[in-house]
């Protein structure tokens, strides 16, 4: 599949009043951003409310997204994928005013526990736009608590799969549907808490787009969200054109195993960049399996516009016509498309590492515009049980961050969250007096940057206790056994490493980089996220960096580079 | 007493001082230059001059109240006291990790916050609290000997210690602070159990440390300052402190509480325009301060300040309630500029003072907000700075018509009024934030403009928002010094008690109210306060049991009164009017216990003159062309002064009005009229 590429070129701007536009473009942004802190202050799953995994969209009749508060970049392609979806397999010609339309099928762009939400927009009875958002449930149900399996075979093992239905149909709420769905999933209160939010959210920019359009009648409406399309693709395009230089980029880059059986599997890319338009074409990369590695083809195209974006100019308002310079090629039946049955619970680590192997291509073109090969994992951490505090079941899920890759002028980052994710952490006290566990560390990795002129950042390590109960444990990441090397001389960050029952006669290493196992009460989970990449050689290192870096013991005299 | 009270502001560029005669009932107003290297310099510079204009002694004056950027200003540029950090074992990186997020989603090359304290100057101690705050690992008190000697070694002046459920259990924390004391006589030792004892660690270690780097630096200052007053002008009386939470403390609290006054400016004019709309018969107010380089947005209802708990400075996150202020990079020398696809930009770049805009000649070449005010007639070029500055009209009309106007194919004009158009809606997206986004709806309230630049632009936002009162108040530059003579001493406690509303005990609760108001009281008397007069204000702090935002929920009265009933109902209309949807049937969860304790001042009140007739016919100073969007193109437009305005006349639009500090600009179908404090009520007609 591939976005088509718009007809205009050229540097004359087109007879629009574009100030106008810029007046309607600043107001979508307001209604999205209001859309999502609605949404995120009253979510009840920690993913939404703590760690902002949701994002909200206003999109036209044809699907394309007009303005989008986007929380975290994983989520870029999503509903981009997922409203023309929608519109495909649940046409509008059944929608009615007062609808929510509600879906969550890995076609329709993300993993289950991504619950998808639509409001249609009826102006004087004409579908005029769509109000959306998409949220993260803490769990809707399957083999594991957090629906996040990486040991299941096929999709229906990973939870409930809801295909575009009518939640509520002119204002009535469907209970069957919502009676199912409570009967499915592990933690039932706080799923009708999300959808609330969820609802609230999309409901209030309808609402507000309606304001909108009363303001400036729907003849401008029409003309100028088009406009607003069209002025982010020429602003890309241009940025593609200044930025990126002409030719072709080939890259590879391995996930360590599929976390059932042995063997590294191959992400491939070619990059061609031709004048103000690229093509990302992931031909060569390896077939799917059977185990929940895989992603849908939806996150392969949001990884290529996330790099893209972030080379060209990072400030473009984020919308479909951003996307329309950039082409995407994905063969059927790989891991990053494959066929609507596969497994894809643990998916989320493989859009890091299709993000990661793009920028192994622009790297190839300029290093200067990207930067080194960060941890690249989310680290995806997912603990579920009986409170034995008060007999409720809980979910807890966390995404611990690492070291970034050093940059052309800077060393890459400490202990942050990269690529797809920047959801936040979910501060120890929270943990501690919401789930039966203790945190009894968190703190970055001394020694796990890769070293260089500017070297890479430091990882994390995160070490949970399991207190008086069984919890079920799932650990999804990645680069625990290999890893790509720095940039122009600089060395390699160190691997992620997960320990179970560090320090004791228990202590065992975990065979595959994605973990699932019961924990008893007092053992222990710690990961040690990797370090960022160093860019440059480290023999150019400023003395006063290298003394700041010893003084303040995030490295050791002796040479970083024997680490990891 | 004298009744001589003054308050001075201390600004980037000017010190704006005022003294109020509690007799008289006048305000008697002076500038002075800021001095910027040692503001103290300025400061006593400018009262002194208030006190030789107005014939007065030093020792006269028994009330003295600032407003001061010291602590905003070591924080934004990092010239912090050399301080350090004793944390929980294993949590020394908190700090630096913060939550985890990058500072840019979509930048490869951002870079964080420089982190205010190296991790060199971090230390970890062995002691554990639990959830509960039953200590499960004792402090090792012989450890915190190593860190005794780091800490005179490094040099390190002043140290905060945030331990994990401090909140809950603040032995540990005590016994590590009066280990320091005895051990490391110089050194100044803070806790975040007792500057910001609520759950979340980074938040409240961030707001501790933050504390211990500015108060040495606050303290020194407030010192040296107290010292010149009492030798230079014989003034002897104790100085107050503007604080961001809007009140004022004494300076003997300020070493405790020095993070509290980083958002201190901004506040004082929160509370100016709260009280003096309040004077003139407005209690729902949206304050508009538009400076050089930004815009502050404030919300007032009745007649108070919005607070909010979710502060920051610089990307540092402290949680103490502040009012609540967002500011844009909209300001009269915001930069307008066209981008590669044809789109027109104004700000957040900043020409600032210098180069400044392209009018001032000083080297300015890309055009500013202030550049397309001009060229619209609606700032005077005559008349900048009362006309004390002179300004090149011809450059700035040069510059929009060869940067914007030829590029877009408009006239000069119509690009003129696309900058402005787009400041506009910069300012109106701010506004919605600031008021829709937090269940308020703007056509309910009254837009107050002050600052140099707001009467500019408050009609045009008050038209968009669908608002029908603009109020300019009298003496709207020098507003916020006005404020902290009407600001009252104010300190907020609090602390998270987590539990769920139906099986809290409400003794229990009352209990813990009443420590807090017994910490209170010794605070207060300790200062000297006649704690007979105190006001206590209780709050809860509540949401939805599995939710992580609260939403504040004042408890009127006793809190002995207090019926849980009456909360859940308060809540569940709150929650309903900032998210559009509730639960009565969800359970609720208590997370933080508030009171804002109050000592009242007594205020600066001004008189309100009769008003005399409707004519402004002898304030008028001349007539010159200025585009309105509504007719298309120039118009023969009257200019009054302002000075020669009395209350009770009327100005029909369209009108400008000018003054040494601002320019007021009505438009063509709206009136105004001037009331009997002075200030210029305008009528906007949609």
């Amino acid at each position: 599949m591939g976005t088509s590429s718009s007809v205009w070129k050229g540097s004359r701007v087109p007879e629009i009043d574009q100030i106008e536009v810029e007046v309607l473009r600043n107001h979508l942004v307001s209604i999205v951003y209001e859309m999502g802190a609605v949404l995120r202050r009253t979510a009840y799953s920690p993913n939404i409310r703590e760690r902002e995994d949701c994002s909200c969209v206003l999109a036209d009749t044809s699907g394309q997204i007009i303005a989008q508060a986007e929380h975290i970049p994983g989520h870029l392609g999503i509903l981009t994928v997922g409203i023309p979806y929608l519109l495909e397999h649940f046409p509008p010609t059944v929608w009615e005013e007062g609808d929510v339309l509600m879906f969550n099928t890995p076609e329709g762009g993300s993993h289950l526990p991504d619950i998808r939400i639509v409001v249609p927009i009826f102006h004087r009875g004409e579908l005029v736009a769509l109000s959306a958002n998409l949220a993260h449930h803490a769990d809707v149900g399957g083999m594991v608590p957090g629906s996040m399996p990486s040991t299941s075979t096929e999709v229906w093992q990973e939870g409930l799969i809801l295909p575009p239905l009518k939640l509520y149909s002119k204002g009535e709420l469907n209970t069957a549907v919502m009676d199912i769905l409570m009967r499915n999933v592990r933690t039932p209160d706080e799923r009708a808490g999300d959808l609330n939010a969820q609802i609230a959210s999309a409901q209030l920019g309808c609402r507000r787009v309606l304001e909108v359009i009363d303001k400036i009648g729907i003849n401008h409406w029409t003309t100028y969200k088009d406009e607003i399309l069209n002025y982010s693709e020429r602003l890309m395009r241009a940025k593609i054109e200044e930025v990126l230089p002409d030719g072709e980029y080939y890259s590879e880059l391995f996930i360590d195993d599929d976390g059932l059986v042995e063997g590294r599997i191959k992400i491939a890319v070619t990059l061609t960049v031709k004048g103000d338009s690229v093509k990302i074409d992931y031909t060569g990369t390896d077939p799917q399996r059977p185990s929940g590695v895989n992603c849908i083809l939806a996150n392969c195209i949001s990884a290529a516009y996330f790099v893209i974006k972030c080379v060209s100019d990072p400030t473009i308002p984020v919308n479909a016509g951003c996307y329309r310079p950039i082409e995407v090629f994905c063969p059927e039946g790989t891991i990053i498309s494959p066929d609507p049955t596969a497994a894809i619970g643990a998916g989320n680590e493989t859009w890091q590492r299709i993000a990661e192997t793009v920028i192994a291509a622009v790297l190839q073109a300029d290093p200067s515009i990207a930067k080194a090969h960060s941890h690249g994992c989310m680290n995806n951490t997912v603990f579920g049980g009986t409170d034995p505090r008060n007999g409720r079941r809980y979910t807890y899920y966390e995404t611990i961050g690492g070291g970034d890759g050093g940059r052309s002028m800077a060393d890459g980052m400490d202990g942050v969250q990269v690529l797809g994710t920047n959801t936040m952490n979910t501060p120890v006290e929270v943990v501690e007096m919401y789930y039966p566990l203790t945190v009894e560390e968190y703190s970055l990795r001394p020694d796990s940057g890769g070293v260089g002129k500017y070297r890479g950042g430091l990882g994390i390590k995160r070490k949970f206790r399991v207190e008086d109960h069984r919890s079920v444990l799932t650990a999804n990441s990645d680069w625990i056994k290999q890893k790509p090397g720095g940039v122009e001389g600089g060395g390699t960050g160190a691997k992620t490493r997960l320990v179970i029952n560090e320090g004791t006669d228990k202590e065992e290493t975990p065979q595959f980089c994605k973990v699932m196992r019961v924990l008893d009460h007092g053992e222990t989970f710690t990961v040690y996220s990797g370090g960022g990449n160093g860019y440059g050689p480290p023999q150019e290192r400023a003395r006063e960096h290298i003394r700041r870096d010893v003084l303040d013991e995030k490295v050791s005299d002796h040479d970083p580079a024997q680490d990891g | 007493m004298n009744g001589c009270r003054i308050g001075f502001d201390i600004g980037g560029t000017f010190t704006d001082i005022i003294l109020f005669d509690q007799n008289e009932g006048i305000y008697h107003s002076t500038k002075t230059s800021s001095t910027p290297r040692d503001p103290s310099i300025g400061a006593v510079d400018g009262v002194a001059k208030i006190l030789q204009q107005t014939s007065r002694q030093g020792l006269e004056v028994d009330y003295l109240s600032h407003g001061t950027t010291i602590a905003t200003n070591a924080v934004l540029e990092g010239k912090l006291a050399n301080c350090a950090l004793v944390t929980t074992r294993g949590f020394k990186d908190v700090l630096e990790i913060g939550r985890q997020r990058r500072p840019q989603q979509y930048s490869f090359h951002a870079v964080k916050n420089r982190i205010l304290v190296a991790r060199e100057f971090r230390f970890e101690v062995t002691e554990r609290v639990n959830y509960r705050g039953e200590v499960t690992t004792p402090l090792a008190l012989e450890e915190l000997c190593g860190i005794a000697s780091s800490l005179k070694e490094k040099g390190v002046e002043a140290v905060a210690i945030s331990f994990l459920f401090s909140f809950l259990n603040a032995d540990h924390e005590q016994a590590a602070k009066a280990y320091f004391q005895a051990n490391c006589p110089n050194l100044d030792v803070y806790l975040s159990s007792e500057v910001l004892p609520e759950y979340r660690e980074y938040e409240r270690t961030s707001t501790v440390v933050l504390n211990a780097a500015v108060a040495p630096i606050v303290s020194r200052y407030v010192g040296s300052l107290e010292a010149q007053f009492s030798e230079k002008l014989d003034i002897e009386v104790g100085m107050n402190l503007m604080k961001s939470s809007g009140g004022v403390m004494p300076s003997s609290q300020v070493q405790s509480r020095a993070v509290e006054t980083v958002l201190s400016g901004p506040a004082a004019g929160a509370i100016a325009i709260a009280y003096f709309g309040g004077l003139a018969g407005y209690d729902k107010l949206i304050g508009f301060d538009i400076g050089g380089t930004s815009t502050d947005i404030s919300v007032v209802v009745d007649q108070k300040p919005r607070i909010t708990s979710e502060g920051s400075i610089g990307g540092y996150p402290f949680a103490l309630p502040i009012v609540d202020i967002s500011t844009i990079g909209a300001g009269g020398g915001s930069l307008a500029y066209l981008d590669v696809a044809g789109g027109l930009h104004v700000g957040p770049e900043s020409a600032g003072a210098d180069p400044g805009p392209v009018c001032y000649g000083s080297g300015g070449l890309v055009p500013t907000i202030t550049d397309a005010n001009l060229c619209l007639g609606r700032l005077n070029e005559h008349f900048f700075l009362g006309g004390e500055m002179p300004v090149d009209k011809v450059a700035a009309e040069k510059a929009i018509d060869q940067q914007i106007a030829k590029p877009m194919n408009k006239s000069l004009a119509n690009a003129c009024q696309g900058i402005f158009d787009v400041t506009l809606a910069n300012m109106v997206r701010a506004i919605r934030v600031s008021s829709i986004e937090k269940g308020l709806d703007p056509r309910e309230f009254s837009l107050v403009a002050f600052g140099g630049c707001g009467a500019v632009f408050t009609a045009d936002v008050a038209e968009e928002l669908g608002i029908k009162t603009v109020i300019v108040p009298q003496d709207a530059g020098l507003l916020s010094a006005k404020g902290l003579l009407v600001t009252d001493h104010k300190n907020d406690y609090s602390r998270t008690r987590i539990s769920i509303l139906g099986g809290t005990d409400k003794n229990a609760l009352i209990g813990f109210f009443d420590e807090m108001k017994a910490q209170a009281r010794a605070e207060f008397k300790k200062d000297n306060f006649d704690i007979g007069d105190l006001k206590f204000l209780y709050s809860l702090d509540l949401r939805y049991s599995g939710q992580a935002y609260e939403i504040n929920v004042p408890i009127f009265g006793e809190v002995e009164e207090i019926t849980f009933d009456t909360v859940r109902d308060r809540f569940n209309e709150s929650h309903r009017r900032l998210y559009w949807w509730s639960d009565s049937k969800r359970e609720l969860e208590i997370v933080n216990l508030r009171i804002s304790v109050i000592s009242l001042v007594p205020k600066a009140t001004p008189e309100l003159l009769p008003l005399q007739q409707a004519d402004s016919g002898h304030a008028i100073k001349g007539n010159r062309p200025v585009f309105f969007k509504q007719y298309g193109e120039y118009c023969g437009t009257t200019v009054y002064d302002r000075r020669e305005l009395r209350p009770g006349n009327h100005i029909p639009g369209p009108a400008i009005i000018e003054s040494f500090d601002t320019t007021v600009v009505i438009l063509p179908i709206n009136t105004a009229k001037v009331d009997g404090y002075g200030n210029i009520i305008i009528s906007v007609e949609g």
